[in-house]
């Protein structure tokens, strides 16, 4: 093997691995208080799997019914769920663990999506970076996490790329008809709100959202560079926050999952080093 | 061209090398299967990233409609960052409006059982992966029950109104008319 071609993120797995556990459980928390994980969802009667394979075998295999309607298989699965995510945080190069928490994570997403009757995308991203932590060698770790990092530059990058194939790119006002789709709801609930007024202001000024969205589109398309270098991965991550904004905006909806896991991917290998210098100055590194 | 990342992952781990590789070409040949006439769901087993990507009709999109959920008399709404919290209401109402509208018939069903049938597979595995009319019609219940645990609080009565709106030159919003789908 050669070391000079050695993945630079290999050696910053422990902190790697940590971080996006951090993250993690913020995510896990957020669906706790949110009232979304299988344990709180009251016995859902509705489902929807028609969204690929992986959804069809699920419902086929009765899984669900296990994880949502008997109250103690539900309140196991969340505890492994949380207890998994904090072994890893501990023992981080527990690649057993990765695993264990691969495959949980992946079933608390088809779970949630198919009785919340929606594809939460965004949490795909989140499942993929997870993946290189069930490597066992540093050296294979550290070349799934760059390979997770071309998956996010995918993600913005096949959007922007569909949007030109069919069609959306192409259509001037899409821009105004979607933002008043996605708006209407919040303005009906919120009458008086700056918020709607500037939605009030906007669609008197449609040619403004027009070019607005035309230019979050070109953001998500920015993200094909990542493909071929890793010098403008700072100015992808500011494209991915200005995506995270402006739908939150103008489409209500709060994708923090895929903003934090996409943030992270992007980050250069120096940036670990210098979080985990300064986390050893401050204290001894636990080798586990 | 050595030091390319494919290059790397070859020269390191070849097994990796190729599950990467089949999942590059997998995701790029598989993208557009939802777009294609004879399928109903991807072929990849994770997501295909194509919202908001197809051109839309500009008749189909002058009004809009919306479902406002209330409970014991009050209107649930949230701030965006909350939407977490919101998302069993927002989805799983337009899901069962669906069902109800077609007689408490599940519109999948057909697609699933057609699916089984070229699939040579027994019945009942088109069964589960769909609704029946009973669990349909279980579901005011159920969101009634979801909704007080979810305040953590007793409700009386939930209210799901269907709206059906559009904005007007001054870009106000019109209702134009409204239907109570779920009073429980």
């Amino acid at each position: 093997m050669n070391n000079t071609s050695t993945s630079p993120f290999a050696t910053n797995r422990v902190i790697i691995t940590r971080l996006v556990m951090i993250h993690c459980l913020f995510c896990l928390l957020l669906r706790a208080y949110s009232h979304t994980l299988p344990m709180q969802l009251a016995q859902p009667v509705l489902t929807r799997a028609s969204y690929n394979i992986t959804h069809l075998l699920y419902n086929i295999s009765g899984i669900g019914q296990l994880l949502t309607q008997h109250y103690a298989t539900s309140v196991f699965f969340t505890a492994a769920l949380f207890a998994v995510v904090i072994l890893l945080f501990l023992f981080p190069r527990k690649s057993w663990l990765a695993i264990a928490f691969a495959l949980l994570f992946l079933l608390l997403i088809v779970t949630t999506n198919v009785y919340v009757d929606f594809n939460q995308h965004y949490l795909f991203l989140l499942w993929i970076g997870i993946l290189p932590f069930c490597a066992r060698r540093d050296s294979t770790f550290g070349l799934l996490w760059e390979g997770a990092r071309y998956y996010a530059c995918w993600v913005y990058g096949s959007t922007f790329i569909l949007k030109l194939i069919n069609g959306a790119m192409w259509q001037w006002d899409y821009g105004i008809m979607t933002m008043k789709e996605q708006i209407a709801e919040y303005v009906f609930l919120n009458p008086g709100t700056n918020l709607t007024a500037l939605y009030t202001w906007l669609i008197r000024h449609p040619e403004l959202v027009n070019v607005g969205q035309k230019l979050v589109f070109l953001a998500e398309g920015l993200f094909l560079v990542g493909f071929f270098t890793r010098k403008y991965d700072r100015l992808l991550i500011a494209s991915g926050l200005i995506i995270f904004i402006t739908t939150s905006l103008f489409a209500n909806v709060f994708f923090i999952e895929q903003l934090g896991i996409m943030i992270m991917l992007l980050l250069p290998a120096g940036q670990w080093v210098k979080w985990k210098n300064r986390f050893r100055k401050g204290q001894p590194v636990v080798s586990f | 061209m050595k030091n390319t990342y494919l290059a790397r992952l070859k020269q390191q781990n070849r097994r990796l090398y190729r599950f990467v590789i089949a999942f590059i070409v997998g995701s790029v040949l598989l993208i557009q299967t939802r777009y294609t006439s004879f399928m109903f769901f991807d072929l990849t087993p994770v997501y295909t990233w194509g919202m908001f990507s197809t051109e839309l009709n500009p008749a189909e999109h002058q009004n809009y409609t919306f479902y406002v959920l209330k409970y014991d008399g009050q209107t649930f709404n949230l701030p965006t960052y909350n939407d977490h919290k919101k998302i069993f209401f927002t989805y799983t109402i337009l899901h069962y409006d669906r069902i109800m509208g077609n007689g408490y018939t599940d519109p999948a069903n057909q697609n699933y059982a057609s699916l089984a049938r070229k699939l040579h597979l027994p019945d009942h595995y088109a069964e589960r992966m769909g609704n029946t009319p009973d669990a349909a019609q279980q579901y005011p219940a159920w969101l009634k029950r979801y909704m007080s645990q979810n305040l953590g609080q007793p409700i009386s009565t939930i209210e799901v109104t269907r709206y059906w709106t559009r904005f007007d030159e001054q870009a106000q919003l019109i209702t134009d008319s409204s239907k109570v789908l779920i009073h429980e």
